[in-house]
């Protein structure tokens, strides 16, 4: 039987990318929106860069996801059944959020102090990001598929969106620091680090016991799960161990290494860890029945 | 009670010979590495020791499946584009032009009766020859089976006629989608969770 995952490449990213937008956009959005303005997440040039980067990743996520269809005219029927289909409910809810993103990123733009305009579109933007991630992960609990119908994929998506949204942030910053060296000495800044560090563990430890209770669940799903965690094993054991390692050895460097060139390698670590997770998730399927 | 369409088919005495198989594909032309329907070949058991003797359990049976337009069809209820849709008569059908080739049905569908054709781009399958059927006709699954053992014809006529049996191994719980399916078992059909049986042509089908 073909390799699921092999012909699926471009939903991969177009999950990874849309749910690191939404992880970027909600972080971003969580400190522009608490801290006192203005604040470095609320005006500048990091806001700006931020924004654009969500709309990219959304963008370029949406593209991919375009490349997966057999048909892509057809497209424009993709909304008629939202009453039922979580796909069509998908693209509703990802336009949605584009669209608020879109109108935040005007807003930095045009240079306007941060007011109330400003939170409330983050505060709709959040829920129809948040909104969107829990629609993708409905979309894949489908009752015919065990490996994906259960509690682990919502939990899967939503710290993966929060973990690359929060290694895009710390990427943006890095760079920024790079040309804007008066940065890093703001004390704001070495607060925010400490306790994304501090997340960012959090987030792959409860990945980690996600996945841990997944497959002993699968172990009782009849042989659509059996297979599902013997396909794991039998032909993705080196990917699967590469992405736990590359995690933990991300986690590591961020919390314990000192030099920018070991945070920089951490933060790479730990989306390429993400990609291949999202990988295993295709890798894995097995549809109940032959 | 309106009609809903459904096929019945007697694994009891199905010899696998692939004719419904080869009829469908004939009829609808279709491409290398597409098949509505499918002949499943269940092998099992095995050969014991008794004192100088052998004793078998050795055995074998067909089950002829293609889409069953389903009760609860999963795939109308996923497809974004409203190309597959349930007439009233219980056929499901996809609508090529809807269709954008999103496959999503054929990850939801247990019987794995959508299959997506590269050339077109689109999903495709079983149909119920709602073209003979138009025309008063069976489909051509159906009158081609050299056995007489595929019928097909109102649901609730063929479980008045045959019983209510549509769970064998190696099918899927029918509480999933409640297909349109009722057989006549065969006596060594056994739930998929028992030990010792398999699919023996996993890879043609």
């Amino acid at each position: 039987m073909m390799d699921h995952a092999r012909g699926e490449w471009s939903l991969i990213f177009f999950t990874t990318l849309t749910q690191m937008a939404v992880g970027a956009f909600a972080l971003w959005g969580l400190g522009a929106g608490v801290l006192p303005s203005p604040s470095v997440f609320s005006t500048g040039l990091f806001s700006v860069i931020l924004l654009s980067t969500v709309l990219a990743a959304l963008f370029l996520g949406s593209l991919s996801a375009t490349t997966h269809l057999g048909r892509p005219l057809g497209a424009v029927f993709s909304l008629s059944n939202w009453r039922r289909s979580w796909l069509s409910r998908e693209a509703l809810l990802a336009g949605g959020f584009g669209l608020m993103v879109m109108a935040a990123l005007v807003l930095r733009l045009m240079g306007t102090r941060f007011g109330w305009a400003d939170r409330l579109l983050i505060l709709i933007g959040m829920l129809a990001g948040f909104s969107l991630v829990w629609g993708i992960s409905r979309l894949y609990r489908l009752r015919t598929v065990p490996a994906w119908d259960n509690l682990a994929t919502p939990a899967a998506f939503f710290t993966t969106s929060l973990l690359t949204g929060l290694v895009a942030i710390r990427l943006i910053w890095f760079a920024q620091e790079i040309l804007e060296p008066i940065l890093t000495r703001l004390p704001m800044v070495a607060l925010f680090k400490i306790r994304s560090d501090l997340l960012i563990f959090l987030l792959v430890l409860v990945q980690a016991v996600f996945f841990c209770l997944l497959i002993i669940y699968l172990t009782q799903q009849g042989s659509a799960g059996a297979e599902s965690v013997r396909i794991l094993w039998q032909r993705h054991r080196l990917a699967l161990i590469l992405r736990w390692v590359m995690a933990a050895v991300g986690v590591l460097l961020l919390n314990l290494g000192t030099s920018p060139e070991q945070h920089l390698s951490a933060y790479f670590l730990l989306l390429a860890s993400e990609l291949i997770g999202r990988f295993l998730f295709y890798a894995f399927y097995q549809r109940t029945g032959f | 009670m309106m009609k809903h369409y459904g096929f019945y088919l007697d694994t009891n005495s199905c010899t696998g010979c692939k004719a419904c198989q080869i009829a469908c594909k004939d009829k609808n032309n279709l491409p290398v590495g597409v098949l509505w329907r499918k002949v499943i070949e269940v092998q099992g058991g095995e050969w014991l020791p008794r004192g100088d003797a052998w004793l078998t359990s050795a055995m074998t049976y067909f089950v002829s499946t293609a889409c069953n337009h389903c009760e609860l069809p999963i795939c109308v209820e996923v497809c974004p584009t409203q190309a597959m849709h349930q007439r009233e008569d219980g056929i499901v059908q996809i609508d090529p032009v809807r269709c954008m080739g999103c496959r999503y049905c054929e990850m939801a569908c247990p019987y794995h009766a959508p299959q997506f054709d590269p050339v077109r781009g689109v999903m495709t399958k079983c149909n119920f020859c709602v073209d003979l059927l138009d025309e008063g006709k069976s489909p051509a699954c159906v009158s081609a089976c050299q056995m007489r053992v595929l019928h097909f014809g109102d649901l609730d006529e063929l479980r008045a006629k045959f019983g209510e049996v549509n769970d064998i191994y190696p099918l899927p719980d029918p509480e999933l989608t409640r297909p349109a399916l009722v057989l006549n078992p065969h006596p060594e059909a056994v739930r998929p969770d028992r030990s010792g049986v398999q699919i023996g042509n996993q890879e043609e089908i």
